[in-house]
């Protein structure tokens, strides 16, 4: 068992599964996942496709009764993990999610030309100069295009899907644990910690064949310690108290890779045990994940739920490990309600553009964040597809929010605010347009004040109104909240009770965020609430604290020491 | 069989028709269990001891699995490294009638690598005693196993009393006890050989790696020897009775104590070669007296003092006599590592046993005290016998094992220990949690986790690691924790302003909407509560009934006063507090006061059937197990000689008063007054409890056609064979079932039962 499981960020994955499309290459040269990109589809390639259904957007080049197959069988995925994972726990997005279905007689061809003409990019050099470059050349390295790919922006996601005929299986088809993990991750108000490790790291043990639910046995913490828990029933095993749990965070329980693994593998444990139970066993746990996401556990709330206390709850998962990991066990399915109806049409111009571009845009951003070398050929393959779709003169702003991103995701700021201000003021659905928008508009005022060392009234504003635009829409995310709660930290700023109890509302929906608890307690502590500061910094120490937010934090706890001197 | 129901045919079908509708509405549905699964319910967990090594790295521990005795020696940090040894059996005794389990008397790290311990198992033929004693040494990987002494090398010879008199001296056995490492000899541990009231008792050094050992000091007289740390001879206690049979050992021959006192180094035991004689086991019970405390210094004079004499006590409190037993009394628990400072109980001028200390040189107490106003801190039983005191390897006190109400916790003295006890119970709520055993670094902590309704498991216990929490033995796997049935305590006052406490156990599943309730009669004297997971009341939940344990007046551990309030009457008091505590019952939870039965054994049993004699109009049924049917009978039983001494002395506290007319309350007084039926199950080779006791009730019963059921148990139920007593309980379950759910009951004609 491979403790550390393969978190390929694909979510549909084919038969097929991930073939290097790079042979030959240096073996051991730095290897570079990349997501599939067309640049020039194949001669023979169908031409795309167009369908909606309510929650995604698809672009195919497949026939359509194989795009309703695989839509079919997304479907029946999504319903059946609704079976296991209410679906009031699940993330909402209000952008509907991009689905691409290449075809794979056309794709691996466009793939070859994306790869063959790779190179890392080097700004510095120009083409004649890297050329004449006689110095040793480093060493190429070994590209790979990963064929079935989700990638997802704060506020959307994306697949793209190589679809082989020969080889497709719709019962083969399943969602990987990322798409998983990133739906319960996104959800709001945040999902406790345990829950969200602990259902994906189940869900890997899930089959869904027709008909039932399946989970194979369990591991535990090691190859060996499974094998020993499996031969020896009573062997002996380390698992957390319940209070350590359901009370700590991860970060105060993680402090050594064992514990970690502990704290990880029992959160699965739990999971398995609340499935493997009755309905009412599943539905008390449920309630208590439901109610984590609101407040602390305690105790008393788990007992209310399950019916057991921490000591019983813990000997009951000690006892049930020995099961889990010598046996699986089946779910029952309900009746899945029939698949949403998607009539396919060839795709216009602009819709291509929309679609291939959002792709494109995550794309750009996921490469400039793992392999920056590679990012131009991305992002300008996005600005040739945008510029197509805006060739036609309108001014669509789903295009001009895709360009706006996409530019600052590559750091050209200036083009993007150009872009996003244009989409913003369209009123387009995309919740991260307005954060960034927010994000220049504040940096713009931070460095050119209207009034000396302080910001106006109308720069404020300026700030506040792309901000309630994002809060309108679904999903909420923290960046949002820490740019307002950085906003209302200045002295001047005049923060209505609305916005008092949207400061609130940041904590309520992220409770695990220490960056947000540090602004918080810093607008706390600007507008005179030591007490209340003092309190979000002790509860920013108990959760996981990334290193550039430490000295922030320690320097805020001295201007509160002294200030209470 | 007869069947004793009243009810008339509609109002039958009506309780079956609830019943059954009650079975349709469980969401899991009620089955009774197998004598399979009763078995594995009562199977005697595993671990009974346990040891820690002093590096932290091995644990050792026992395992009783069908006959065998079993030391498992673990090492903690890969346990898949694990030796077995089989160590003892379960025996029968050489004199028959009875099976003697093998045990482990002690164990304990003597360093890293080397384990001692002890056993005791049935005598073997070659044995003078009924009892084969055997003290023995391993190493870690179970390696250099090593018998160090055993019965025999400790048997003693007897000489006459007179000189002159040429009679063969008398070879008599001995039990070897280990006191506790050696603190100034390392890899040695003291050994005591203890000849009860047939020989003095003789201190020996025991070298674990050689197997050599060497007599300490030896007793002129016979009784009780305690010793302080250092292995010198500081109390003696006189012996029990007085008996013309016994030669005493001639003074001549016995050395008076020193450390240096004789003995050939690793020469063997310095008896004189003897032939072995046939021994019998005189009367010892002829006549008890009251025994005497006699202290010695630590250095300098030898002179035996009456410790109550040199403490200015008049009456004597460290003295020992029937009447004391329930009164004010004090008892040495431990020295410290400091020779003059001696541990004791005492429960002189309050209500409750507490623990105080004792500087010998100054004769005065010390500020050391550990008191409860409500409960006893420690319940002396018996003189020498195991301390409630948690010392450390360096002999440094650290700690009480609390008794009573409070058993399983502890009042820890050493506040790192102290921490760590918070930081458990914090992190094993509603759970007993008790610090076993730690290694020297106190890195590892042995921690032994239970509750009233849990079989319990052992951890080791890291506390400087956020997952420092490993599950190492699991003491009774074949009962998971969903089996379990919830126990918690009560507490009330009853209308005659008694306060009255206990433990309900309410089962898993029920049969019925509320639950018949069993209310199971602990034995007295010396019932109290006892921590931790009772197998029995588990059974009878499978069963589907609630059980209540009763705290009635007679229970030791809730001080004098609850105590000896049973001698204003020894049937009614304890039965007037099982009828108030059933009445708070049905009045507070969700118990049936219709469908209530008795359960008891010895003198709970005894109880159990009085209550049903007396109040039969409250009671369905009652089981009486080994009870004492007719009482003044049972005070005559006490001579026997498997009555130990403490046993009688404090049965003879209870019962013997010349204002309590046994044979007034014996169950055989008056049989026709029982209008229920009646249970009694007897173990008929047991013998400090005639046969007589079930035959005769049960005769008197079947005569006036009261129905009465009789199971004959062998001594396997006694000793706890989950066989045996599977066996019982199902015939128990049966009874119940017939005469409490009555869910079987045919509808057709019923022979009523007249009283």
């Amino acid at each position: 068992m491979n403790i550390f499981r393969n978190r390929v960020r694909a979510s549909l994955v084919l038969a097929l599964g991930i073939t290097p499309l790079l042979h030959g290459a240096e073996v051991e040269s730095e290897l570079v996942e990349l997501p599939p990109l067309e640049i020039v589809a194949a001669e023979r390639a169908r031409p795309w496709y167009y369908g909606r259904i309510p929650d995604a957007e698809i672009l195919s080049r497949c026939t359509d009764s194989e795009t309703e197959a695989f839509i079919h069988t997304r479907h029946r995925l999504k319903e059946l993990l609704k079976m296991v994972l209410p679906d009031d726990l699940h993330a909402k997005y209000d952008v509907p999610e991009v689905i691409i279905l290449s075809d794979s007689r056309s794709t691996p061809t466009s793939a070859k030309e994306i790869i063959s003409g790779f190179s890392a990019d080097d700004p510095k050099k120009s083409p004649d100069a890297q050329r004449d470059d006689r110095s040793p050349k480093p060493r190429r390295p070994n590209v790979r295009i990963l064929p079935n790919v989700r990638l997802s922006d704060l506020d959307a996601s994306a697949v793209f899907a190589i679809f082989d005929r020969v080889k497709f299986q719709p019962d083969k088809l399943t969602l990987t644990d990322y798409h998983v993990a990133l739906l319960l991750g996104r959800r709001t108000p945040e999902l406790p910690d345990w829950l969200v490790a602990g259902f994906v790291r189940v869900f890997g043990d899930m089959q869904f064949p027709q008909g039932h639910i399946a989970l194979v046995h369990a591991d535990w913490i090691s190859d060996d310690e499974t094998e020993n828990l499996r031969r020896e029933k009573d062997y002996p095993r380390t698992l957390l108290p319940m209070r350590t749990l359901f009370e700590m965070s991860r970060a105060q329980i993680a402090t050594t890779r064992e514990a970690e693994l502990v704290w990880r593998f029992q959160s699965a444990l739990l999971v398995r045990w609340a499935l493997a139970g009755d309905a009412a066993r599943r539905e008390g746990f449920w309630n208590l994940v439901r109610r984590g996401s609101l407040e602390a556990l305690n105790e008393t709330i788990v007992r209310e739920h399950l019916g057991l206390g921490y000591s019983d709850l813990r000997d009951q998962l000690s006892d049930y490990l020995s099961e889990a990991v010598a046996e699986g066990f089946q779910l029952p399915v309900g009746k899945i309600p029939p698949p949403p109806s998607v009539r396919m049409h060839r795709a216009t111009q602009g819709e291509i553009a929309r679609l291939k571009g959002t792709w494109e845009q995550f794309a750009a951003a996921e490469v400039k964040r793992k392999h920056p070398a590679f990012v131009a050929r991305y992002a300008n393959q996005a600005r040739e597809t945008l510029a197509k779709g805006l060739e036609s003169g309108t001014r669509d702003p789903h295009l001009l929010a895709i360009a706006g991103l996409l530019e600052r995701d590559v750091g050209n700021e200036a083009l993007a605010e150009l872009h996003l201000e244009e989409a913003a003021r369209s009123g387009v659905v995309r919740p991260r347009v307005y954060y960034e928008l927010a994000r220049l508009r504040y940096a713009k005022a931070i460095t050119q004040p209207d009034e000396p060392n302080r910001l106006s009234e109308r720069q404020f504003n300026l700030v506040r109104a792309p901000l309630e635009m994002a809060w309108k829409h679904e999903p909420a995310f923290a960046e949002t909240y820490m740019l307002a709660l950085d906003m209302w930290s200045h002295p001047n700023a005049v923060i209505t009770p609305t916005e008092w109890d949207r400061a609130d509302e940041a904590l309520r929906l992220f409770p695990r965020s220490a960056a947000l608890h540090f602004f918080a307690a810093k607008l706390h502590f600007v507008h005179g609430s030591t007490a209340r500061a003092t309190e979000l910094l002790d509860r920013a120490d108990r959760l996981h604290v990334p290193v550039p937010l430490r000295p922030r934090l320690q320097e805020l706890r001295r201007w509160l020491a002294t200030a209470e001197k | 069989m007869n069947v004793c129901f009243r009810a008339k045919p509609l109002g039958r079908a009506l309780v079956l028709l609830l019943v059954l509708a009650s079975f349709a509405s469980a969401a899991e549905p009620f089955r009774f269990p197998t004598e399979r699964e009763l078995r594995q319910i009562l199977k005697p967990h595993y671990a009974g001891q346990v040891a820690l090594s002093p590096d932290g790295r091995y644990l050792a521990y026992t395992v009783h699995e069908t006959v065998w005795l079993s030391l498992v020696i673990l090492d903690t940090e890969d346990p898949k490294n694990k030796v077995t040894l089989q160590i003892g059996q379960d025996r029968w005794a050489a004199s028959g009638g009875t099976i003697v389990p093998a045990q482990v008397t002690f164990m304990k790290w003597a360093s890293p690598n080397r384990l001692a311990f002890s056993t005791r198992t049935a005598g073997e033929p070659d044995d003078l005693g009924s009892f084969h004693d055997e003290i023995r040494a391993v190493d870690a990987d179970g390696g250099n196993d090593m018998v160090l002494l055993k019965s025999r090398d400790l048997e003693e010879a007897i000489w006459p009393e007179n000189p002159n008199s040429e009679a063969p001296p008398m070879t008599v056995p001995r039990r070897g006890r280990i006191l506790d490492l050696d603190p100034g000899h390392p890899d040695s541990i003291l050994v005591e050989a203890t000849g009860g009231v047939l020989a003095p008792s003789e201190l020996f050094r025991v070298d674990l790696r050689t197997g050599k050992y060497r007599s300490l000091s030896a007793q002129p007289e016979r009784g009780e020897t305690f010793y302080d740390r250092q292995g010198r001879p500081r109390f003696w206690l006189s012996a029990s009775t007085l008996t013309q049979a016994l030669p005493t050992p001639p003074s001549s021959r016995a050395p008076t104590s020193d450390l240096g006192g004789e003995g050939d180094e690793g020469g063997g035991p310095q008896l004189r070669p003897l032939p072995p004689m046939p021994f019998q086991a005189p009367s010892v019970h002829s006549r008890t007296v009251p025994r005497r405390l006699y202290y010695r210094e630590p250095e300098g004079s030898k002179r035996w003092r009456d410790f109550d004499q040199l403490l200015g006590h008049n009456p004597s409190l460290f003295g020992h006599a029937s009447e004391t037993v329930l009164g004010e009394r004090a008892v040495p628990l431990a020295f410290d590592a400091d020779p003059n400072i001696l541990y004791f109980a005492s429960n002189a001028g309050r209500d409750t046993y507490a623990i105080y200390a004792l500087d010998l040189r100054t004769r005065q107490r010390t500020e050391f005290a550990v008191e409860d106003p409500d409960f006893d801190v420690v319940v002396p039983r018996n003189f020498f016998g195991s301390s409630p005191l948690v010392f450390d390897r360096t002999h440094r006190l650290v700690g009480v094992r609390l008794a009573g109400a409070r058993a399983g916790k502890t009042r820890w003295l050493d506040p790192e220990l102290a921490r760590h006890q918070a930081d458990l119970e914090d992190a094993f709520r509603d759970r007993t949690v008790r610090i076993a055993d730690w290694d020297d670094a106190r890195r590892r902590f042995l921690v032994h986790v239970d509750s009233l309704d849990q079989p319990g498991r052992y951890f080791i216990y890291q506390p400087e690691r956020p997952d420092g929490f490993t599950e190492i033995i699991r003491r009774a796997s074949w009962l998971p924790a969903t089996a379990a049935h919830s126990t918690t305590s009560f507490a009330f006052e009853t209308s005659a302003g008694i306060r009255l406490s206990g433990w309900l156990t309410l089962p898993r599943h029920q049969p019925l909407s509320s639950a018949p309730l069993v209310v199971y009669c602990h034995n007295l004297p010396g019932g109290r509560p006892e921590p931790g997971l009772n197998t029995e009341v588990h059974a009878l939940a499978r069963m589907g009934f609630a059980v209540a344990r009763i705290h009635y007046r007679g229970t030791a551990g809730l001080g004098r006063k609850h105590q000896e309030a049973i001698k204003a009457g020894i049937d009614t008091v304890p039965i007037a507090d099982i009828r108030a505590a059933v009445a708070w019952l049905a009045a507070n939870k969700n118990i049936n006061p219709r469908r209530v039965a008795l359960l008891g054994q010895g003198f709970g049993g005894y109880l159990a059937a009085r209550a049903l004699q007396l109040h039969p109009e409250e009671f369905r049924c009652a089981i009486a197990i080994n009870a004492p049917t007719d009482l003044a009978r049972w005070m005559q039983d006490r001579g026997n000689a498997s009555a130990p001494p403490p046993a009688l002395l404090e049965r003879q506290a209870f019962f013997d008063h010349p204002h309590t007319p046994l044979s007034a309350i014996s169950l055989t007084r008056e049989p026709e007054l029982f209008r229920r039926p009646l249970f009694l199950l007897q173990d008929v080779e047991r013998r400090d409890l005639g046969e007589a006791h079930g035959r005769r009730l049960l005769e008197a019963l079947r005569k006036r056609r009261i129905e009465a059921q009789y199971l004959a148990l062998s001594t396997e139920f006694s000793h706890g064979d989950p066989a045996a007593r599977a066996l019982a309980f199902k015939k128990i379950g049966d009874f119940l079932n017939e005469h409490v759910l009555s869910y079987k009951v045919e509808l057709g004609e019923t022979q009523e039962v007249q009283p």
